[in-house]
């Protein structure tokens, strides 16, 4: 009984908080159809032929480290950044927002607060895998026009990335870089968001992600979850950059951390007051 | 034009009072705090050569003088933001919450327009003025105003940047005069998305709307190959790239234009009552 109740919190949720508000997709889809097609005239006026992987890596590759000095200007990679910022734009608000409507009564007809918590963290999970799909899916649409569905990097592409041939010989595992991490930190900051919005309110939680993702382009740390979504950053590519294995189980923790947390905080929070809005 | 004041004076006085410039104000000021420490702690100071060659100055170590440190980005990254949180929202809030209703019974609908639009103005000028004003103050107590000197770590170095032959001459003119171009762009941006958000059902993406207007707006005109379009970089007193006043005022001129349009249009459709 209590899964059937649960099932019907993840529907409406993904329902009204993902296919909804569908219009605040399109800003981001408009975005890396620009990035892409962008990329993809670049390409041929240099004569290469990229693959659905490619362009991946294109959106996903950040930037290397460079530590500004008097001279250099700190550089924001912005398709890195806006990539991972549009969920936080997408998904920041939903459940607060929800609350506000008639989210409250769907919670006092649940009767369970931790039940209604995990249909909004199943939300945001499925939020995340969509928006990682919109780039999979664009992906293979170019790769398709050029006659490369591959999903890995093609080697002269690469060596354009600045990406040695560590990566493009790896096979398989290109895949958890270009794909899987991305996916991962997707997911854990849209989770820290979902926590903390609860605690600092929406727009306090998306200050904090903002500086979060901000930091990570400035400096090199590993305990910074960002940092694993950036290839250019990883382990394959710069000596001391960042090991997959170890993000993995950061991510994890971090994930965990912030549903347990946040769960908590969401038990203790008040839902009658209508002046928590922004 | 009276009652617009008196609607101007109201909502400036509400908006400055709000938690939205309180909560703007401690994050410019923990950034500026920041970047301060990070500029004077010799250990931190990661353009060391430079030390060497020239002492620390004022113009070299106040918040728009440098462009290594993370809190000194960070103030540029996040400044649509800590514009929008004083006022942007108040008009939307007002019109869910009735507010809008009982002040449309004392003027009209262009008065209010009007008075919305000029309180949004001044709190997100001044919030965007802020941490620039208060690091000129902090580091003008801690480090000397010695001239800036060509080649020697200051920018713009060169003659193609803006306003470079004031920097040299009045250095100190050249901060105040760009600190304004700051204060006034960020101002009219959070009054073009205010007018813009105007009918939105949200009042998280009114807020964030700013913020993302900003990126998307730096990010096209990146993928256009105009980076001297892009404000993150103009909009730097150290001008990473060279700005110039016909990209600034062009700019400027049709955000006020379409903020304006904008929002007479939208105060005249909305149903208020």
């Amino acid at each position: 009984m209590r899964f059937f109740k649960f099932g019907h919190l993840v529907r409406y949720d993904i329902c009204h908080g993902i296919f909804k508000p569908y219009k605040r997709l399109i800003p981001a889809v408009l975005f890396l159809l620009i990035a892409l097609l962008e990329m993809d005239i670049t390409a041929k006026q240099m004569g290469m032929v990229l693959s659905a992987g490619d362009f991946a890596a294109y959106v996903v590759r950040g930037v290397l480290p460079d530590t500004p000095n008097g001279m250099i200007a700190l550089y924001l990679p912005l398709v890195w950044f806006l990539f991972y910022l549009f969920p936080v734009f997408y998904l920041g608000s939903y459940p607060t927002q929800d609350l506000q409507g008639t989210g409250a009564a769907v919670l006092l007809r649940s009767g369970n607060r931790k039940l209604w918590w995990l249909s909004k963290v199943c939300m945001t999970v499925t939020g995340c895998g969509l928006y990682m799909g919109i780039l999979l899916a664009l992906s293979l649409l170019f790769g398709a026009k050029n006659g490369s569905c591959s999903l890995f990097l093609t080697r002269r592409c690469a060596d354009f990335f600045q990406i040695p041939a560590a990566m493009t010989e790896a096979g398989t595992a290109q895949l958890i870089y270009t794909f899987l991490l991305p996916l991962g930190v997707l997911v854990t900051m849209a989770l820290v968001q979902l926590s903390l919005s609860f605690v600092w309110r929406p727009a306090g939680a998306m200050v904090i992600v903002v500086l979060v993702y901000a930091a990570s382009v400035y400096r090199v740390s590993p305990w910074l979850v960002p940092e694993y979504g950036m290839m250019l950053r990883t382990d394959r590519v710069i000596p001391n950059g960042v090991s997959p294995k170890n993000g993995a189980v950061l991510m994890l923790l971090v994930s965990l951390t912030a549903v347990c947390i946040g769960g908590r905080m969401f038990c203790r929070y008040d839902i009658l007051n209508n002046d928590k809005e922004v | 034009m009276k009652k617009t004041t008196v609607l101007f004076k109201n909502q400036l006085r509400r908006g400055l009072r709000g938690r939205g410039f309180c909560l703007s104000l401690i994050l410019s000021t923990l950034l500026v705090a920041a970047q301060t420490l990070q500029s004077y702690t010799p250990i931190w100071s990661m353009d060391v050569h430079m030390v060497q060659l020239y002492p620390s100055s004022l113009f070299k170590r106040w918040l728009g003088g440098e462009c290594y440190s993370f809190a000194g980005q960070l103030v540029y990254i996040l400044l649509p933001l800590l514009c929008a949180l004083p006022c942007q929202t108040q008009l939307f809030l007002d019109r869910k919450r009735g507010y809008l209703q009982k002040i449309a019974l004392f003027c009209t609908r262009k008065e209010l327009g009007n008075g919305y639009f000029c309180a949004n103005f001044a709190a997100s000028f001044l919030a965007a003025v802020y941490p620039f004003a208060l690091s000129l103050a902090v580091c003008a107590v801690l480090y000397p105003a010695l001239p800036p000197i060509v080649g020697m770590g200051f920018l713009p170095s060169s003659s193609a940047a803006l306003m470079t032959d004031l920097f040299r001459t009045h250095p100190l003119i050249y901060c105040l005069v760009y600190i304004l171009m700051i204060g006034t762009y960020q101002a009219v941006l959070s009054c073009l998305t205010m007018a813009c958000s105007f009918r939105m059902q949200n009042p998280f993406l009114v807020l964030v709307c700013s913020l993302g207007g900003y990126f998307l707006f730096n990010f096209a005109m990146e993928q256009l190959n105009r980076p001297r379009w892009c404000p993150l970089y103009f909009l730097q007193p150290t001008q990473p790239d060279y700005a110039s006043w016909p990209v600034y005022w062009a700019q400027l001129l049709i955000m006020l234009v379409t903020a304006r349009i904008v929002l007479k249009k939208q105060v005249n459709r909305c149903e208020i009552f």
